[in-house]
């Protein structure tokens, strides 16, 4: 029961920062997966990505399609871009 | 035991909770600082003009070595931002031989995620020659805009053919949702070289594409009156791209300055601030080519500014110290905002052929 808490506790407290952990995934493609070469570092990644969102990009969504990229195609990394970036 | 652990447990969720979440917390929402020389195998060198860097080692882009079209021609830059990162696309017209003005010809894709590896698309050539159609034996002057507002990038180009007499030249237009499927307008050839558009205007070629935040695509072109220096007009294109509605007047003249004496060749326009910045290819000769067709000749980097976006001023300092010969050849010219800077590529002869290097101009310093 206590375990079943704990856990409710933790997801509720990550779930109202939701945009900025698809940012993290996001990133996780970017810069570690398909390593983006103007990207400087993953948290230089995130700043940015958290930034975009500010703009109007639509993260969870870029997530997604980033998600779908077969072999960190870079034509498909851009139009994800296109789509849902800001 | 278990009194305990009722009490360390909220301290326990609550440092659980902590570090399974810190990471989120920590993240700062900042705009992407972009230098290109910090990820780019070589720096960028000051030039006789204090605005303007160069990378040391340009050429970025030469050819892709595809067997469709080992000779690039003209050529149109894009830098995409992913999360404000530049990942750059090139569009380029290439042809099985580049002293061939009727060669066979492609336009092909390429990106590139540090600006000088290039990847070819592998539908390349993504458009090619029809036969008998209206510019079945070359196209070039290759221009592209990212259309934001329709979700959409937009091709202008000269294409031509050739009956042995007579050239039909005229000015194409293609869109595309993604860069790599194109579809040709149906109102092609758009402008042609042999009609009166009013006054004695004939058109050259397409110039630059330049689609502004609010929606709508302006074409800068070359027009020329009783024969005159290739003057610079504006058109403003409609929706469906097949309409071209010409400005009477030139937004641009050619001379009397002897860089653009003979007329304007090329040219990109991109706004900072309150302010646009036109770089354009200016020359001062023509040249013979085949079927008494003429083609620039003599032709530098120059600059032109406007608060308006049609009536420009020529920079003092014309031309740009970029070319590379002592008999500039500089051919076309493209540029974007990336940053508080204006990315410039510009294609020039890097000796055994036309090739593009890579520019970094600062508008700050004006």
């Amino acid at each position: 029961m206590r375990a079943m808490l704990w856990t409710a506790m933790v997801l509720a407290g990550c779930a109202t920062k939701e945009g900025v952990s698809a940012c993290t995934s996001v990133c996780g493609v970017l810069f570690d997966e398909c390593q983006l070469e103007s990207f400087a570092s993953f948290e230089e990644c995130e700043s940015s990505c958290a930034y975009a969102e500010q703009r109007g990009a639509k993260v969870d969504w870029y997530d997604e399609c980033l998600a779908n990229v077969s072999e960190c195609n870079t034509y498909e990394i851009v139009e994800c871009e296109n789509e849902h970036g800001w | 035991m278990n009194t305990v652990g009722k009490r360390r447990l909220p301290v326990l969720m609550a440092l659980s909770m902590s570090v399974a979440c810190s990471k989120e917390y920590e993240i700062t929402p900042i705009e992407a600082e972009v230098d290109p020389g910090s990820y780019m195998e070589c720096p960028f060198s000051e030039t006789d003009e204090a605005s303007i860097s160069v990378y040391d080692c340009n050429p970025v882009f030469d050819t892709t070595g595809e067997s469709w079209g080992p000779e690039v021609g003209s050529v149109g830059f894009y830098t995409n931002m992913v999360m404000g990162h530049p990942v750059y696309q090139i569009w380029y017209g290439a042809s099985m031989d580049g002293d061939d003005y009727l060669a066979d010809w492609g336009v092909g894709t390429a990106v590139s995620t540090n600006g000088t590896d290039w990847e070819p698309h592998p539908d390349n050539p993504l458009l090619s020659e029809v036969s008998d159609a209206w510019e079945q034996d070359g196209m070039t002057a290759l221009q592209i805009v990212r259309d934001d507002r329709n979700e959409r990038y937009v091709m202008a180009y000269q294409g031509y053919s050739f009956d042995g007499f007579e050239w039909l030249i005229g000015v194409g237009v293609a869109s595309s949702p993604d860069g790599v499927s194109w579809t040709r307008s149906g109102a092609n050839p758009v402008l042609e070289q042999r009609i009166d558009y009013g006054g004695g205007l004939y058109i050259t070629w397409p110039f630059a594409l330049y689609a502004g935040e609010g929606g709508g695509v302006t074409a800068y072109l070359g027009g020329q009156t009783s024969g005159g220096p290739v003057h610079m007009y504006v058109a403003q294109l409609s929706e469906d791209l097949a309409d071209w509605n010409i400005m009477d007047e030139p937004v641009l003249e050619a001379g009397p300055e002897s860089y653009d004496k003979a007329g304007i060749a090329d040219a990109s326009v991109v706004k900072v601030g309150d302010t646009y910045y036109m770089f354009y290819v200016g020359f001062s000769e023509w040249e013979e080519i085949a079927g008494g067709a003429q083609s620039p000749r003599l032709s530098t980097l120059n600059l032109a500014t406007s608060r308006s976006g049609i009536s420009w001023e020529k920079h003092p300092s014309n031309p740009l110290p970029v070319n590379l010969t002592s008999e500039p050849e500089v051919s076309a010219i493209a540029s974007q905002v990336v940053g508080d800077q204006i990315h410039l590529w510009v294609t020039d002869n890097y000796g055994d052929s036309n090739a593009v290097g890579y520019y970094l101009f600062d508008p700050s310093s004006l």
